[in-house]
């Protein structure tokens, strides 16, 4: 008998051991509106659906398929008594708009000022629908018990087709000055494979876990860029990035557990061989590689210990630290239309610790923790002419502390804020006919408060949050500097965000449930404008509501209805509604058969220029069971 | 008919559960231990005590008297603190999750039983656990609300899950989060490159993504210049620098439109291969 005959009788026996669910279903659906600018709902298109699953856990079979070609195979089973695999098999397609900003540039420049007077895809690559497939492949085989085994896995991962670009191309407008937004088009052929040996045991307090791994990858990303004259296609810039790498990893990770005492300490190394590339040409079909001697190394080590203590049963300490270093170089000779010769090398050297102290009551838990960091990176980077090479030195601190608090009628609150600073010293060695950030300090503060209560089968709870962050950035350096009457001076970004969330649920019975959760934000990027003169477009400012709610209720011993939905609605520097609403209901019938139906609707408006406007209405109809 | 027996031994190896009722506990309490012969932990819980005296401790004394106050019972076992309710599942899963002692559910007094504990004795699997957004979502329901967002991450739909990102049962830097999980679907922007991106090296992915959903294409935390300009803040200055940056940005135009290589280039330091052409 064949292998794979053997293989699919091997499934087949898995699934007749014991009864399995399955479903089938037929969707049909329509949309109006702008159609194929939200493609990623092509999704729900009409086609057949179905699944069909058995058992649990570690003795499992499950398969689905959907209308989109998209689908998964799950696999665990047990040799023996040790002996267990687990796979799983994913492939899974993302849909792309044909256009990112259909009307207007997201400045608000109308499209129509453009030429080609158009921002799809169409006139630059034709009638095409973007769909971007990942494959992913998983399998482990265990040998051995939670406690005491060894463990051998492979990994697969692929992906290709093309995306929309996020990237512009670039057309000219009515006076000719260029803008930037014609649809562009990403290629992507990506694979990776890894294979990796673990081996774990626990004896009394001891317990300890050795593992190495080798991998194989290759990404290749090509960016498809239009340009536009006055009424015609220019041409196509193709831009094509490709890596290829293998890599080495060992990790070993240990501990000690004994009463209130434990210790953790881990060590890894890794490596990496990388062949970068890069072609360009004017058409796809035309592209040409231009690296020659193209090579790169990454090394990274690490090494952590930690230690918790309990000394009085209320109060737990945990210290630890941990050192990182990572070395990198990587070089390349560009050949054809720009020679020069290009490298980079950086040595980054961390070190951290932290410190935590857990104090808990029957009433009250108490967590104050803190982390010290400090770094160097080494860095200069080569590429032709240009030279820039420099030494910074980075240092960060986080403080957190959180309380925990059960108060009398059932209120229970949390209150916990974070507070981080982060600073960057630059002590620039050489830098000729480039440009170099200069010194900064960043710090950020986040606040949140929780209160919840149980009032019978009503369960509230409200949150509120905040943060603010600053960046202080001093001048960065550039040479030449073409203009010396232009001092440049300290600038700063600022980012704050508030956020308040309401979530209820109810839940009478088993055969009755509701819940709803909404919440407000706000958020504004402001920037010091006195170091844009004549900038436009920097700072943001956002702020919306968003909202869903749901229930589930048996309509009868056999019956069972579902409703769900939600709204997300910003304002400010992006302004849309987003709408979803679902509906599913299922009657069961005899011999462990049942029907169901869903119904939805999605909408998508863009309201700050009034342009997309999609709406999307689906319909599923089905019969599940049991087997 | 040769061929048919081997098939038929083959399957028979592969399916038929190893049904050993050796757990010593089982002669009083046998509908617990058939309870958890339905679940994961079935091989362990019927082959000895070990599974039972993980939870309620040791059975010796239980055994002599046969009083229910000599073990600890589900009262008992509801008061223990969450550290010690984890320690029972990790006396045997600790190297599985080696780093669990210093992973942000455990700091934050979140124990195994609260993830994967439905039903008493039945311990939720790990796929079911952890595929749904509800099991995370009853505690980080300001995530969910992120993932509401035009633009988002597929774990509503059910293509991902929150453990697709996240190693719930351990802690790991920013930077090697990003590294080792956003490059498993999309390593066209993890290089190793000629030319990084600085702000990836020490930031990662973050520094310009917000993972869980976005109001802005592409899961950014701008849609603006803002987004660059947050660290890049005196790029534009007129007549600092080869290029006077208010004329191509004064239309609206991005800095990424130009420097479309924002992840890192093999080409140059400006991440701009365009500008070589």
């Amino acid at each position: 008998m064949c292998k794979r005959c053997l293989w699919l009788f091997a499934l087949l026996g898995l699934a007749t051991a014991e009864a399995g669910e399955f479903s089938l279903g037929l969707s049909a659906g329509s949309t109006s509106g702008d159609k194929h600018r939200r493609d990623e709902l092509a999704a729900f298109r009409q086609g057949v659906a179905a699944s069909y699953s058995q058992g649990q856990g570690l003795q499992r079979l499950a398969v689905e398929f959907l209308p989109t070609g998209e689908g998964k195979l799950q696999l665990a089973s047990f040799w023996g008594e040790k002996l267990r695999l687990v796979a799983e098999l994913e492939r899974d397609r993302g849909f792309s708009d044909t256009s990112t900003y259909p009307e207007r540039t997201p400045g608000g420049t109308p499209v129509t000022e453009l030429y080609p007077f158009t921002n799809t895809l169409q006139p630059a690559f034709g009638d095409l629908e973007p769909v971007l497939a990942r494959n992913r492949f998983r399998a482990t085989l265990t040998y051995g018990r939670p406690w005491q085994g060894v463990a051998f896995w492979v990994t697969g991962f692929q992906q290709a087709g093309e995306r929309t670009a996020t990237v512009g191309g670039m057309a000219f407008g009515e006076a000719g000055a260029p803008a930037f937004f014609p649809a562009s088009l990403a290629k992507l052929d990506s694979n990776r494979f890894e294979a990796g040996l673990a081996g774990f045991r626990a004896s009394g307090p001891w317990w300890a876990r050795g593992e190495v791994r080798a991998a194989r990858f290759s990404s290749d990303h090509t960016a498809l860029l239009p340009t536009y004259g006055r009424a015609v296609l220019l041409d196509v810039t193709a831009l094509r990035e490709k890596n290829r790498a293998d890599e080495w990893r060992a990790a070993v990770v240990g501990g000690y557990a004994k009463g209130s005492v434990s210790v953790v300490g881990s060590a890894s190394y890794q490596t990496l061989d990388t062949t970068p590339g890069f072609a360009s040409g004017v058409r796809p079909g035309q592209l040409v590689g231009q690296l020659a001697a193209a090579s790169g190394s990454t090394t990274r080590k690490a090494g952590a210990l930690a230690a918790t203590a309990r000394p009085l049963p209320w109060l737990t300490v945990r210290l630890g630290g941990r050192v990182a270093s990572e070395e990198r170089e990587a070089e390349a000779q560009e050949r054809f239309f720009a020679p020069a010769a290009g490298s980079s090398a950086s040595k980054w050297d961390e070190a951290s610790g932290k410190a935590e102290l857990l104090a808990r009551t029957s009433w009250a838990a108490f967590r104050l923790a803190g982390t010290v960091a400090s770094g160097s990176d080494e860095f200069r980077a080569t590429h032709g002419l240009r030279f820039a090479s420099y030494t910074a030195d980075l240092s960060r601190t986080v403080v957190a502390g959180e309380l925990r608090l059960r108060l009398p009628e059932g209120f229970q609150v949390t209150l916990s804020g974070k507070r981080q600073r982060r600073e960057r010293n630059l002590d620039l060695k050489e830098l000729l006919f480039g440009y170099v950030l200069g010194d900064s300090v960043s710090r950020a503060e986040e606040v949140r408060a929780e209160v919840g209560k149980r009032f019978g089968g009503l369960e509230a709870r409200l949150v509120l949050g905040g943060s603010s962050g600053k960046d202080s950035w001093q001048p960065p350096f550039y040479d030449p500097i073409y203009d010396p009457s232009w001092e440049l001076a300290t600038s700063a970004a600022k980012v704050h965000q508030r956020q308040a969330t309401l979530q209820l649920q109810y839940a009478a019975s088993d055969s009755f449930s509701v819940w709803l959760d909404g919440g407000y934000r706000k958020a504004d990027w402001n920037f010091d404008a006195v170091t844009f003169p004549g900038f436009w477009w920097v700072d943001d400012r956002l702020e919306g509501w968003s909202a869903g709610l749901g229930g589930s209720l048996d309509l009868s011993p056999r019956s069972h209805l579902q409703l769900s939905a939600s709204f997300d609605a910003p304002r400010g520097a992006v302004a849309h509604r987003w709408y979803w609403a679902d509906a599913s209901f299922v009657q069961d019938l005899r011999k462990g058969l049942a029907v169901f139906a869903r119904a939805f609707t999605r909408r998508f408006s863009e309201t700050r220029y009034g342009s997309d406007d999609f709406t999307l209405k689906a319909l599923s109809l089905g019969i599940k069971g049991t087997l | 008919m040769g061929g048919a027996r081997t098939t038929l031994f083959v399957i028979v190896a592969l399916v038929a559960p190893a049904v050993r009722a050796e757990n010593p506990c089982a002669d009083c309490h046998s509908d617990q231990v058939a309870a958890v012969a339905q679940t994961v932990h079935r091989r362990v819980a019927q082959e000895s005590a070990r599974f039972c005296v993980a939870c309620h401790g040791d059975p010796a004394k239980h055994l002599e008297s046969g009083e229910a106050k000599d073990i600890l019972g589900r009262q008992a076992l509801a008061a223990l603190p969450e550290e010690d309710k984890s320690a029972a599942c990790l006396s045997c899963h600790q190297a599985s999750w080696p780093s669990w002692e210093s992973s942000a559910h455990q700091r934050g007094k979140v124990s195994c039983w609260q993830c994967h504990a439905g039903v008493w004795h039945q311990a939720v699997p790990r796929a079911e656990a952890s595929r749904s957004i509800g099991v995370c979502a009853s505690c980080h329901g300001d995530v969910t609300a992120a993932f509401r967002s035009a633009w988002h991450h597929p774990v509503a739909e059910g293509k991902m899950s929150c453990i697709s990102c996240h190693d719930v049962h351990g802690e790991q830097p920013p930077e090697e989060l990003a590294f080792d999980r956003c490059a498993q679907c999309h390593p066209q922007a993890a290089g190793p490159f000629v030319f990084p991106h600085r702000a990836i090296e020490e930031e990662g992915c973050t520094a310009c993504h917000t993972p869980h959903g976005s109001v802005n294409r592409s899961l950014l935390r701008s849609s603006g210049n803002g987004l660059c300009l947050r660290c890049h803040v005196q790029s534009n200055f007129p007549g600092v620098g080869k290029v006077p940056h208010n004329f191509q940005l004064l239309g609206g135009g991005r800095c990424y439109d130009c420097h479309s290589e924002v992840h890192g280039s093999n080409v140059n330091d400006r991440l701009a291969p365009r500008l070589e052409r």
